[in-house]
């Protein structure tokens, strides 16, 4: 090995010095800086080369594998240099340039924490990504994607992985900081997991998704999902939407929690819910409504399910955890964020694409086209940090600067004196909404319906009373329209919260409470061997156990007392899609009178509205439900069928 | 979508412990006095980390997450390998279990360089 490292040495060498005498002079800034560093790391292989030849230790006989494995890794990283580095900056082109333009106003508008520019290369053979060796951050962008609006949000996401890879720079630390917290997070939770998997003695095939899961969310998982909420926290909805974009292109199953190709990237349901969260969290809970919705309109469509064992890859307490640090890393590097009002011509005129795209329009492709090139043309002209925009009239900047809202655009079209249902039908983005409502809706029968006593009956009228609830809602399937749409599971009476726990396995969609005792408590029996009492249902408690369903659970019929703000929260949460309770004391007799003509109605194709208002009318009482809906179902559409005979 | 920007992540991660772990071997295979131990030191700290509670924040952790040594008696032992570098005299079992960490994470930079390339 000594005769072969005295020949491919002073080889290596030569190669090295040839690429330092390559290094083109005459660059753009970005390119400049990327040409220093490949100079810088070039020297630093040449010196590398040198210790290997001259190193007394290191050529010592005992030490020829550690030399052989030094010696791989310098050539490694001088294949890095020369097939990365020098490669862009070779073929660099003008839409290049226009692209590294583009990166530096939005540099400078987010507040970007790096000083020097990253590059910006269109050599990508794949999608976006960034190389972050040698602190090259090039980033690059598949040529296709580089003459449309609609995936350019993506660029933010990969200016966070330099934040990550960066180790001096002060402002960046906080982030870093987030991403070791999170590490530390997910190495204790699913150590524990493992721990009590252990403990259990069950299947191995646990343990060692276990152990899969816990390498790929220390290794990958977590780095992608802060970036993936850097861009969010910096861009706004635009990157949720191109998220949607491109899994609607590519993506077979957005639950994959098994198998993927390479385990490197969380599952894209994952990420969505992350970044929802995000977007909550800074203000665009009108926007998360409506990505939510499309979102669930390609689940429906790519017809994919959850797995129980998903939610224990994909722990929806752990994704919260990790947006709330990734918020306080980003937040601490003082980023500029996209919050409603927030300046920013780029983010904004991205965002105004998305908004466009959904419109119905003849051509978005046209709108796109044209919109780019001006974009485009305001990168190339105006200085970065000034103020004037070529190529716009003054009310597109004015309404560029901040991201479209719905809630803005309804009061643009809002009436005079509009009623609220008014305002509702009458804005656009809410027909929108409809039109996603009326296709979440659409699943596929049977709905299985759950009947969930607190009670089984103790007492002299309880005895009667569940069973008699019960038979109401029995009756009323059995007589209506669409009997065959609809499936009573066995009810659970006497429910535990390990009997609720476990009421996943139903399926159920629509999910029936009915209360305990005389006062139609909302609680649960707490069976502790001799001693039986009952607990109340607290909302946090009951929105986690539904969150965590794998089907989601449609509608929620809160049959008991004071139950109106549980059946809020739980829309609140979004773990349902509607929930009605009733604000005070509910007698038995309205509660089963409800219940009948509430099922009977539904059964029939009424919608959601309609039925709970024929159902409250028909318990002739001064007692009144709650109807709570997400934003995106309108409940003077929703229908579990349409009406009519078959 | 940055699949490359998540493998150069993870092989920058990787070479790191391949140069700290080589430069310990070369340090421990030389004779007594050939010098000061510096990688051999900071490896031996990181190590010894492992056998706390507080391990997963250590910054060997990456090595308990490479080799799935989630086990607690694995860890120890991890930990014992770390006690042997500090102390100075390494037994030979040390040094065997260093190279066999060195193959692997060689191994690892290997394929992911590969990826990188595939990409």
């Amino acid at each position: 090995m000594d005769v072969y490292f005295d020949k491919a040495i002073p080889q290596m060498v030569a190669r090295a010095r040839h690429a330092l005498d390559s290094v083109p002079s005459r660059l753009s800034s970005e390119l400049t800086v990327l040409a220093q560093k490949c100079v810088t790391e070039l020297n630093s292989v040449l010196i590398k080369l040198d210790r290997l030849a001259t190193d007394s230790r290191l050529c010592e006989p005992q030490n020829r594998e550690e030399r052989l494995r030094e010696f791989q890794r310098v050539v490694r990283d001088l294949d890095y240099i020369q097939n990365v580095g020098l490669a862009a900056i070779e073929r660099v082109s003008d839409h290049d340039q226009r692209l590294n333009h583009l990166v530096q106003h939005i540099r400078e508008e987010i507040s970007y924490p790096l000083p020097l520019p990253p590059a910006v290369t269109t050599i990508s053979r794949d999608y976006f990504y960034v190389h972050t060796r040698f602190n090259f951050n090039l980033v690059c962008v598949p040529p296709g994607e580089k003459g449309s609006l609609l995936h350019l949000p993506d660029l933010y996401h990969e200016l966070a992985h330099p934040l990550l890879r960066e180790r001096n720079i002060s402002r960046v630390q906080p982030f870093k900081q987030a991403l070791t917290k999170v590490r530390d997070l997910v190495l204790s939770h699913f150590y524990v997991e493992l721990q009590e998997q252990e403990r259990q003695r069950g299947p191995d095939v646990f343990k060692f998704y276990l152990e899969r899961w816990m390498q790929s969310w220390f290794r990958f998982w977590s780095v992608e999902f802060l970036c993936d909420l850097f861009a969010i926290y910096t861009v706004g909805p635009a990157f949720a939407w191109a998220h949607l974009h491109l899994c609607a292109k590519r993506t077979n199953d957005p639950f994959e929690f098994r198998e993927t190709p390479r385990d490197s990237h969380p599952a894209d349901d994952a990420r969505m819910q992350l970044m929802l969260f995000a977007l909550d969290r800074i203000g665009f809970t009108d926007e998360a409504n409506l990505i939510d919705a499309r979102w669930q309109e390609l689940l429906i469509t790519l017809s994919t399910n959850k797995e129980p064992e998903y939610r224990r890859c994909y722990p929806r307490d752990l994704i919260a955890a990790v947006e709330n640090l990734a918020f306080q890393g980003v937040a601490a590097m003082n980023c500029s964020f996209a919050g409603p009002g927030a300046p920013g011509y780029v983010r904004g005129m991205l965002n105004k694409a998305w908004y466009e795209f959904w419109q119905e329009r003849p051509s978005y492709g046209d709108w796109d086209k044209e919109q780019t090139e001006l974009l485009y043309q305001y990168c190339d002209t105006t200085p970065v940090g000034g103020a004037v925009k070529v190529g716009f009239q003054s009310e597109d900047k004015e309404s560029l600067v901040t991201p479209i809202r719905k809630t803005d655009l309804a009061e643009r079209r809002r009436p005079q004196s509009p009623t609220e249902a008014e305002v509702t039908f009458e804005n656009p983005t809410a027909e929108l909404i409809t039109d996603i409502s009326t296709n979440i809706n659409h699943l596929s029968p049977p709905f299985t319906i759950l009947f969930v006593a607190g009670d089984r009956g103790g007492g002299q009228r309880n005895q009667i009373q569940i069973p008699r609830e019960f038979d109401s809602v029995k009756e009323a399937i059995r007589g209506c329209d669409h009997r065959e749409a609809f499936n009573l599971a066995n009810p659970i009476l006497a429910a535990t919260h390990q009997k609720l726990v476990a009421a996943y396995r139903d399926r159920p969609a629509i999910l029936h409470f009915a209360g305990h005792g005389d006062d139609r408590s909302l609680s649960f029996i707490s069976d502790q061997g001799l001693l039986v009492s009952h607990t109340p249902v607290i909302a946090e408690q009951l929105a986690t156990i539904l969150s965590n369903f794998p089907d989601r659970v449609h509608l929620c019929v809160l049959n008991t007392c004071d139950s109106a703000t549980v059946a809020q929260h739980i829309v609140n949460a979004r773990v349902v899609d509607a929930a009605i309770g009733w604000p005070a004391k509910l007698s038995d007799t309205v509660a089963i009178a409800f219940s009948r003509v509430l099922y009977g109605s539904l059964g029939d194709g009424l919608t959601l509205s309609q039925s709970v208002t024929l159902a409250t009318q028909s318990c002739g009482s001064d007692e009144k439900p709650h109807l709570h809906t997400n934003m995106d179902v309108n409940p003077n559409a929703f229908t579990f069928v349409k009406r009519g005979k078959h | 979508m940055s699949e490359v920007g998540l493998q150069a992540g993870l092989y920058e991660e990787l070479h790191e412990y391949a140069e700290l772990i080589d430069g310990a071997l070369v340090e421990l295979k030389g004779s007594a006095d050939a010098g000061p131990k510096h990688c051999a030191e900071e490896l031996g700290a990181m190590l010894v980390k492992l056998k706390t509670d507080e391990w997963q924040v250590s910054p060997a952790r990456l090595i308990v997450v490479l080799l799935s040594d989630f086990n607690r008696l694995r860890r120890l032992e991890w930990a014992k390998v770390g006690e042997g570098l500090l102390s100075g005299h390494p037994s030979s079992d040390v040094i065997t279990r260093l190279e066999r960490l060195a193959a692997v994470l060689e191994l690892e930079q290997v394929n992911v360089m590969s990826r990188l390339k595939d990409l």
